[in-house]
């Protein structure tokens, strides 16, 4: 064993038996259940091999669930990023005003889900909630609503008050991956006669693709494992309405107490979560090698 | 590389670990890094375990009384919310000598979960509170309990207690559950807002209701208020709408899932409700409110009426309100006279833990809490009825004793709909009646739909 | 481990972020001409309505409340809300027990990561892809799933209701940002400086210690303000591990104060605004390297 190897082994063996003690073991624990028909209360389970997988891609309500993480997903790789994007060029400057402006922006990602959702839960509020006094203020009282009730707006709620935290998080990455690019490059381009625009999109952004790259990822993180919020502000209503991949995961465990079924689906989430980060991080080498 | 003796080597993971030690410890706590399989803790006492310095000022509100040694501490988890009620149960235990009774109030919502994690995780608190019915009996199936035939003996609940209420304690035939408070569901009114709409006697009849809920529309109010984003408040209307056309007996069937959710009945069921809807009786968005805000519109008139349980003259006079003047009931209409007058609400109880670590404690506790005197305070405090028929009714308020009254008259009494069935299919009915509420010209498919859903819940 | 693809090459010339300062003045400048601010700033107020929302909230009565909405202008402001929650609630001990879990979990998920991210970026020892990849899968399970296999663990334990619960699966769960984070950090440091401490005769530890440490203090700033805030905000753990009110974290006073029956909304607010006031602050201090050491990898900084 090279003096290498031993460092290697010293560095690695307390983080991973701690990661292995508290993560890694508990999962395979929980995951094997997922070929069993175990109840969340009960001690005796069969195993019934694949039947919780069949079951639940048969079931409507996984399906649906489904549909609305991949929706949540999707919607979440174009809003935050652009207006994160649109915002971080607006604010690139270290003038004393844009610092400050900068600083009161960053303050809703430290805010907890908890407040978050509860905050929002006042804008949408069906009587007195500060959207429908707007509506209502500037003439389309028409569009009044109980907007987290009402089954066809209560994702998109959910999803705007979600994609307000987000956005910051785009907006804080984008004007780190500003700050990069030497202004030498857009000025050239400038010079050459591109308009400002053409310069932003053909010199700009994709320069910023591996940061675009980084902010996908944690956003399609975020979006797959989105619970907090969903908990605090309809808890998957109205009717499933909101019912993202780890709320029903939720769902199945404690309310109708399948531990096994539980299980099945979090590994569905874990294999989608897989599949569409593992996707982004070949797609950023991929492309980030092309330019 | 390989010149680097083992000596060397060695000599800097000392200052390693001493730094991650360092850093850690800098942060307020020991780490635990170094020491991932995990360090043998010291026994069971929570004073060693806890991180340093434990503030001292203002504790928390649980045991003034000192640990008397007898039958040592008992622990207590209960989902009480109310300053009142959480007031009330401390006081009782202040009042039990025999041991050291130490509480955790724990979040309505969240007690839900935190219990099933408690008890599958093999470490319940000893005692903790629990609804009688069907979730009593899906946590007493998989052996979580233990019997307290003791407790039932000791403080003669076969004698003191109504047949109904011991029978709610009782599952494959042992007493699980002590009965501590229940409740009774009713049409809860603003008299005011019946005055001004000029309805002078209260409905007796399902036709006497419609005229009365038009006479409140015409008067500028909603006749009734319902906050069903929480789903389990517009269960009451299912409830009621079946016990007055089909009779306990039949919905002890659907309940139990020897009954469909297609049959007529429930079919019929929700054309009634439909025709409520239809009129425009229900205030507007109904899922987008929680049950406090649809107390919240009739107590201010908005509204004229709410069904709900009684818990709610204990939101009301917490609020200030006054029995009788401000609110009052009447009990859900008859609407086939053939038909046996049932009564409906929760109870809730206390149960005792198979895991308890200290079951004598929990039964001593347990008799504590079923005395008339305990039973009394709890009633008044948390706004319940008390299941103890010695206890002395005197001292409720009048809209509770008239309650009591109403209890007694009815010819039976049953769970609401979420006691009822299984956890597991009341997912899905609750789901439905929410679904209703938003669309009430859908009942077709949603019934196709629950009975679906429910074949394969009680298929297991 | 295969050597991972470079990095991006987004500094084609510049080397540092801290070059394009002046010329990026004068860019804004051309930018905003007159109007811009406004703009800005009208932005920035509607971005932060729900922000204003909690704080104005926090700051009125809760008769105000009942009486004109949550979302009224009003010129009566008091601190009463303040007051009230800090002397009723356990709010101290609270803040205390969030502190006391959240401090050794942001310490020791960094210096794990730091420990497998080095590994894995630089000693390139066989398995490291795996070792990673292990790691970071913990990023892709539902925390649900976790809660009765862990609740069992530390009953087996006795650790059930202390902070220990909390902090043991903050530390470990946090590993797999921490590590990812500080791989791609190490990752884009040139080799040659190890190789040149190891012939000046260091040996690994000292490599680490004293030459690549003070290099990723940027990305330990960044780790240090999202792990914070990822544990300090959490409600999930606290929830199913502790009944004790002793041990209960300021989330948990949080979702009690929501849960009450007579809804005190200025009081709420108020917890909230105390609740969030640590986080802040830790990002104010921390938000420069924030923003570099995120993007380690993804751009040269």
């Amino acid at each position: 064993m090279t003096s290498t190897t031993r460092w290697a082994i010293l560095f690695l063996a307390p983080p991973l038996a701690l990661f292995a003690g508290a993560v890694a073991v508990p999962t395979v624990m929980a995951l094997q259940l997922s070929f069993t028909d175990a109840t969340l209360l009960g001690d005796a389970a069969d195993w019934i091999g694949l039947e919780n997988f069949r079951d639940a891609f048969g079931d409507q309500h996984v399906r649906k669930s489904i549909r609305i993480t991949l929706l949540w997903t999707l919607g979440g790789f174009l809003i935050p990023p652009a207006l994160g994007l649109g915002a971080a060029t607006m604010l690139q400057s270290n003038s004393r005003f844009a610092v400050t402006m900068k600083s009161a922006l960053f303050v809703p990602i430290v805010m907890s889900l908890v407040v978050v959702g509860q905050v929002w839960i006042w804008i949408y509020e069906p009587g007195d909630g500060l959207l429908n006094r707007i509506l209502g203020a500037v003439g389309l009282g028409g569009l009044e609503q109980a907007w987290l009730a009402n089954r066809s707006t209560a994702f998109f709620a959910v999803f705007i008050a979600w994609a307000w935290q987000q956005t910051v998080l785009a907006m804080i990455l984008y004007l780190a991956g500003l700050a990069t690019i030497p202004v030498t490059l857009t000025e050239a381009a400038q010079v050459d006669g591109a308009t400002r625009f053409q310069v932003f999109r053909q010199v700009t952004v994709p320069l910023l693709r591996p940061v675009t790259t980084v902010v996908l990822s944690l956003i399609a993180i975020n979006s797959l494992r989105n619970f907090d919020l969903v908990y605090a502000m309809t808890r998957g209503g109205p009717v499933r309405e909101t019912e993202t991949m780890p709320i029903l995961v939720y769902r199945v465990l404690f309310r109708e107490l399948e531990r096994g079924r539980a299980s099945a689906i979090s590994i569905i989430l874990f294999a989608v979560t897989l599949v569409i980060v593992g996707g982004l991080t070949w797609w950023g080498r991929r492309r980030s090698h092309a330019v | 590389m390989r010149t680097r003796t083992r000596k060397t080597s060695r000599g800097w993971l000392l200052p390693v670990l001493v730094a991650i030690t360092l850093m850690a410890a800098a942060c307020g706590a020991d780490d635990e890094e170094a020491a991932p399989s995990p360090t043998p803790p010291p026994p069971a006492n929570e004073a060693a375990t806890e991180p340093p310095p434990p503030p001292a000022e203002d504790p928390p509100p649980p045991p003034a009384e000192p640990a008397p040694a007898g039958l040592g501490s008992i622990e207590v988890a209960h989902y009480y919310g109310s300053d009142l009620g959480q007031q009330a149960i401390i006081d009782i235990n202040a009042s039990f000598t025999a041991g050291d009774a130490e509480i955790s109030p724990i979040e309505h919502e969240a007690f839900k979960d935190q219990i099933l994690v408690a008890l599958a995780g093999g470490s319940p608190p000893d005692v903790f509170s629990y609804w009688a019915g069907a979730r009593t009996a899906a946590v007493q199936e998989q052996g979580q309990l233990q019997p307290i035939t003791a407790v039932f003996d000791g403080a003669d609940v076969w004698g003191d207690f109504p047949q109904a209420l011991v029978d709610a304690g009782i599952y494959e035939g042992e007493p699980y559950l002590l009965p501590f408070g229940f409740h009774y569901v009713a049409f809860f009114y603003n008299p005011s807002v019946m005055a001004d709409a000029g309805v002078a006697e209260m409905p007796e009849t399902w036709d006497e209701l419609i005229a009365a809920a038009d006479a409140v529309s015409a008067s500028g109010a909603k006749p009734f208020a319902l906050g069903s984003m929480n789903r389990w408040p517009a269960q009451f209307w299912f409830d009621f709408l079946m016990l007055r056309t089909a009779g306990p007996d039949y919905r002890a069937q659907l309940m139990s899932g020897d009954a469909s959710y297609t049959d007529a009945e429930v079919t019929e069921v929700l054309e009634l409700w439909a025709g409520l809807a239809d009129a425009g009786y229900f205030v507007d968005d109904a899922n987008a409110y929680t049950w406090t805000d649809a107390a919240d519109q009739v107590a201010n008139g908005e509204a004229a009426m709410t069904l709900m349980g009684t818990w709610i003259t204990g939101y009301w006079d917490g609020n200030g309100l006054t029995p009788v003047d401000d609110y009052d009931f009447f009990n859900f209409p008859v609407i086939d006279t053939s038909i046996e007058n049932a009564a409906l609400g929760p109870i809730d109880g206390w149960a005792v833990s198979a895991d308890a670590a200290n079951p004598e404690g929990a039964f001593a506790l347990l008799e504590h809490y079923a005395t008339p005197e305990n039973q009394l305070d709890w009633a008044i405090g948390q706004g319940a009825l008390p299941p103890n028929s010695r206890a002395d009714t005197s001292q409720l308020n009048p809209v509770m004793a008239k309650a009591l009254v109403e209890v007694g008259r009815a010819d039976s009494y049953s769970f609401n709909y979420d006691l009822a069935t299984p956890p597991p299919v009341a997912e899905f009915g609750l789901d439905m009646f929410q679904a209703f509420m938003d669309d009430p010209s859908s009942y077709a498919e949603l019934q196709a739909e629950t009975q679906d859903a429910a074949a394969e819940a009680f298929a297991g | 481990m295969p050597s991972r693809a470079a990095p991006a090459h987004a500094g084609t010339g510049a080397e540092k972020a801290e070059a394009p300062v002046v010329g990026e003045d004068r860019r804004a400048g051309l930018l905003r001409r007159r109007g811009g601010p406004i703009a800005l700033v009208v932005f920035v107020v509607i971005f932060l309505i729900p922000v204003i929302g909690v704080l104005l909230t926090s700051l009125k009565t809760n008769a105000e409340i009942a009486r004109r909405g949550i979302w009224s202008a009003t010129g009566n402001l008091t601190i009463d809300n303040y007051l009230e929650v800090w002397r009723n609630a356990n709010t101290g001990r609270y803040l205390i027990n969030s502190l006391q879990v959240t401090g050794p979990a942001v310490a020791v998920s960094i210096i794990g990561g730091t420990l497998i991210g080095y590994t894995v970026a630089k000693l390139r020892i066989r398995g490291s892809a795996f070792i990673l990849l292990v790691v970071l899968s913990g990023l892709f399970v539902p925390p649900q799933v976790l809660l009765v296999p862990l609740f069992t663990i530390f009953n087996d334990l006795n650790l059930l209701d202390t902070l220990w619960p909390m902090i043991i699966v903050h530390s470990a769960v946090g590993l797999s940002i921490t590590s990812l984070v500080m791989r791609n950090f190490f990752d884009q440091i040139p080799d040659s400086l190890r190789s040149a401490a190891r012939i000046d005769g260091a040996n690994e530890g000292q490599v680490l210690l004293k030459v690549m440490l003070p290099l990723a203090r940027p990305a330990i700033a960044a780790l240090a303000t999202l792990q914070f805030t990822f544990i300090w905000n959490d409600f999930l753990y606290p929830l199913v591990f502790t009944t004790d009110d002793d041990v209960r974290t300021i989330m948990l006073g949080l979702l009690a104060a929501q849960g009450q029956f007579t809804v005190a909304y200025g009081n709420q607010a108020a917890l909230a605004v105390i609740a969030s006031i640590p986080t802040v602050l830790v990002f104010l201090a921390f938000q420069k390297h924030f923003i570099r050491g995120l993007l380690a990898g993804a751009i040269k900084g």
